[in-house]
């Protein structure tokens, strides 16, 4: 049996089905992103796991006890907010004090509790201030802690970092990833957000309209996506449909080819291809390049389709402009098939 | 909704209990006590107490008067304190929050204090009558009569006026006011066009709270002018404490008239109204 | 820029004044030695005020006043806040029905309900309540309810309530230590508007007063009343010190509670 275990859950509101006989599986010590697009039910999945939200059928168990009719706080699990849910009226000590209060231990045991967890989270200047006078990236960090503090068995963030802007998201992804690996918690993280969701999942699950489309480590869900709505959802594919793969490729399939941009080879024509893997290529015209910070993105027109190359943004490299007739080279390992 | 187990919903009831309770002894049976009594005469259930009023040109007079005392008082009310509502939006948060203050224990300066205070200034030997009557203005003012009240409860009308609509005025932020000047709107063609409509709902329902509050006060009526201002309340406390014309049923009669011509104007407004502003949004 | 602002400033100045002329003329009468026919008064004395501080009903109607504004502000908040608290978090339909209820006393003048009370609570019933302050203490209640309703109701809306009670619940708090320790911390603004307003209520009415209690329990009103006939330097102390508690005691807990939110 593993640490969490969720099985055949089913949850409706007003009649419609948010997501029905769903199973998860999370181990100890690991954190588990559900990732999907709004209204996929993740965060219904999540509450319900917390106990804020009751299911119509199914089980929860947490470190091998049944916790489905427990109530929220008898769960042992911590919560994180997508606004923080701060108390306002409490200074940042205060915050982190409150549930060790409702656990009635003794004030010096608080005090040293508090006083750790504020220098673990590196919030001593802000002890003292008030959610108020905080950033967002302390709010959150305080309630990060907040929810730490109490050890939970079991910690749960809903979106914790979306209401953030992206440098402080970023930074708070890095500290999150570091504290997992000092502590170790087992957690369940719900975001929309892809790049999010492989960089901090040690498994990821990606839910669509209330069922798991796929569950599995990072690397795996990016490189081989399970289907072509995982493929369209996680980064960025050229899809080639099997008409397309037909006109350009000259080849027969009844699959649409999903093929990343950054495996795309792209040269000048007859300068031949760097990479001696087998492939199709296709003659086409660079019709815009973007810099996307480390890469640069070429759209390139090949027949009626346009298709994305990504190519390292590095001094050295070969540049290619507005008008340049380029070949593209496509490796046969990075074609996935996919099937509807 | 916050969702609540059972064992506490129970006891959030109780909590809820005490004010529940007092609310109806202390609001719903008197009003209903009122509203028995007006309907009995000599002992005898009838309508006679109500006849009595429709058909006296004493006590629809009563009304007459208070009707457009009230009727003036809101509107000096609202057309004097939408300015400076507007001027004070502009203000530091402080000084709003003064003012508030400051407005709301004026809008209880009420009764004796603010009748003497205006008999200091405008009374017969009162300062201003002197200063005007130097002036060559305003020669024989009497404010032992309608006049007076008027201008008397305009005085704490302006200042409830200023409670009632600063909320509101909220409504109109800077940014709307912004894009419409950089559209080229005037100053007069954006309140026009703009900012009255936005605001139209709640002064049409601070009107009817300020009309409701000249109609219904009583202790500025008595401490001014005393039993011979023929206003409604003045006729309801004369009946209930007075020796001579003492007649409860007939007041409990006409303080259902009352109520009935200032609740009938409120409620529509709160449900018909409003309501139908919220959905529109 | 700066000639609009100066502009407002002046205006706002003016409209002050307004407000604080009668105001400023009573007390200019209470300490007139004599004030007729001219426009100011022609010098000054503390006569009227020893005059009046000698008289015992003077002190009887202030001592009567207080007694009642503490009992209303003691009992009011702690019977209308929870039902308000309640009923925004838990109870939509009560809620529905406390935004009726908090407008009644708007469109029922107070004569009416004074009436009412006085049919109900003057012996026909077996219960008699005129005469003593407890009629006033609970006729004042629901007519001071909406001063808290409105403010309270104003801070609840900027709270995220849903989640402060998940994130309380989830870390251990009973319902009745997040309403204790984090719902009414936040109120706290709203409640002492409701307090000020109340205080204000209380030692202004005297429709109340002269219909439920009279001579038998003279509050300041009451006497201001009384006063009203004869002499207008007493009456004008009178008012002057019913100004000077109202203002006083609304500026100490407004200034105590914006330092309290300063630490």
């Amino acid at each position: 049996m593993s640490y969490v275990e969720v099985r055949s859950l089913s949850k409706s509101y007003d009649g419609t089905s948010v997501f029905q006989n769903i199973d998860l599986d999370v181990a100890q010590g690991q954190i588990c992103v559900l990732v999907g697009p709004s209204g996929c039910g993740k965060t219904t999945l999540l509450r319900a796991v917390a106990g804020l939200a009751q299911p119509d059928g199914g089980t929860i168990h947490i470190d091998g006890r049944d916790v489905t009719h427990t109530e929220a706080k008898n769960r042992g699990v911590g919560m994180v907010f997508q606004h923080y849910a701060l108390f306002p009226n409490m200074t940042v000590e205060q915050n982190l004090a409150f549930g060790l209060q409702q656990k009635k231990l003794s004030a010096p045991v608080i005090a040293e509790k508090v006083a750790a967890m504020v220098q673990l989270m590196g919030l001593e200047a802000r002890a003292k201030a008030r959610p108020a006078a905080l950033s967002g990236g302390q709010r959150q960090r305080v309630a990060l802690a907040r929810a730490l503090i109490l050890e939970p068995k079991l910690l749960l963030l809903d979106e914790p970092l979306s209401a953030l802007d992206a440098q402080i998201r970023k930074r708070l992804r890095e500290e999150l990833k570091r504290l997992q690996h000092q502590i170790g918690f087992t957690a369940i993280f719900v975001t929309h957000d892809q790049e999010e969701a492989l960089m901090l999942g040690d498994v990821v699950a990606i839910m669509q309209s209330g069922r798991f489309v796929q569950v599995g480590a990072p690397a795996d869900i990016y490189n081989r996506p399970a289907g072509l709505a995982v493929a369209s959802f996680i980064g960025d594919f050229n899809l080639f449909e099997p008409a397309q793969v037909k006109a350009l490729f000259n080849a027969s399939t009844d699959a649409t080819w999903a093929v990343r941009p950054e495996s795309i080879d792209i040269s000048k024509p007859g300068k031949g291809h760097a990479q001696k893997d087998e492939g199709p290529v296709l003659k086409g015209t660079v019709s815009s390049v973007q810099v996307l910070v480390a890469i640069l993105r070429h759209y390139v027109r090949c027949g009626d389709l346009l298709v994305k190359v990504d190519v390292l943004n590095t001094p050295g490299a070969e540049k290619f402009v507005v008008g340049d007739k380029v070949s593209l080279r496509i490796p046969k390992h990075a074609i996935s098939e996919m099937r509807q | 909704m916050i969702p609540v187990a059972k064992g506490t919903r129970l006891l959030a009831w109780l909590f809820t209990a005490p004010f529940l309770l007092v609310v109806l002894f202390f609001e719903v049976i008197p009003l209903l006590a009122v509203a028995t009594n007006s309907l009995f005469s000599a002992d005898l259930l009838s309508l006679a107490n109500y006849s009595e009023i429709l058909t006296s040109a004493f006590y629809l007079g009563s009304f007459k008067v208070s009707y457009l005392i009230s009727a003036a008082t809101a509107l000096v009310g609202l057309v004097a304190a939408l300015p400076i509502c507007v001027v004070l939006r502009r203000m530091p948060g402080r000084i709003q929050q003064l003012i508030t203050i400051c407005a709301n224990i004026g809008a209880n300066f009420t009764g004796f204090p603010l009748a003497f205070a205006f008999v200091i200034l405008l009374g017969i030997s009162g300062s201003f009558t002197l200063l005007f009557a130097r002036l060559g203005i305003l020669d024989g003012f009497n404010i032992y009569g309608t006049t007076g009240l008027v201008i008397v409860y305009s005085y704490f009308q302006i200042l409830f006026a200023i409670l009632l609509l600063l909320p509101g005025l909220g409504a109109i932020t800077p940014d709307i006011e912004e894009a419409a000047f950089l559209m080229g709107a005037s100053r007069w063609s954006f309140w026009r066009r703009i900012g009255l409509p936005i605001l139209a709902p709640s002064l049409i329902s601070a009107y009817l709270l300020l009309f409701a509050n000249a109609m219904g006060t009583y202790a500025t009526a008595w401490a001014l002018v005393g039993g011979s201002a023929n206003v409604v309340t003045i006729r309801i406390g004369e009946l209930t404490a007075g020796d001579v014309f003492s007649d409860p049923n007939l007041a409990d009669a006409l303080a259902i008239l009352l109520v009935v011509s200032l609740i009938v104007p409120i409620l529509a407004d709160q449900f018909l109204i409003k309501p139908r502003q919220n959905t529109d949004a | 820029m700066r000639e609009r602002n100066r502009l407002d400033w002046a205006f706002i100045c003016l409209v002050a004044a307004f407000q604080l002329l009668p105001i400023l003329a009573v007390a200019l009468n209470a300490f007139a030695t004599d004030w007729a026919g001219t426009v100011l008064p022609e010098g000054y004395t503390l006569d009227h005020v020893r005059s009046i501080t000698s008289d015992p009903r003077f002190l009887q109607s202030i001592y009567n006043s207080l007694l009642v504004s503490v009992g209303s502000l003691i009992l009011t908040p702690l019977i209308v806040v929870p039902a308000v608290l309640i009923a925004h978090c838990y109870f939509p339909i009560l809620d529905r029905w406390m935004a009726i209820l908090v407008i009644l006393p708007f469109a029922v003048p107070g004569i009416v309900l004074a009436l009412g009370l006085l049919r109900i609570y003057s012996g026909n019933y077996g219960i008699v309540l005129t005469g003593t302050p407890w009629v006033l203490i609970f006729g004042y209640m629901p007519v001071a309810a909406p001063l808290y309703y409105v403010p309270i109701k104003n801070n609840l809306r900027t709270l995220r309530l849903t989640e402060l009670f998940e994130a309380g619940r989830l870390l251990g708090a009973s319902d009745f230590a997040i309403f204790t320790k984090i719902v009414v911390p936040c109120i706290k603004q709203g409640l002492i508007i409701g307090l000020v307003m109340n205080f204000t209520l209380a030692v202004s009415d005297f429709v109340y007063a002269n219909l439920l209690v009279g001579g038998h329990f003279p509050t300041l009103q009451i006497f201001m009343g009384v006063l009203n006939g004869g002499s207008g330097r007493k009456l004008s102390v009178l008012i002057t010190t019913y100004f000077v508690v109202i203002f006083a005691s609304t500026a100490i807990v407004v200034w105590a509670a914006s330092r309290r939110d300063d630490k």
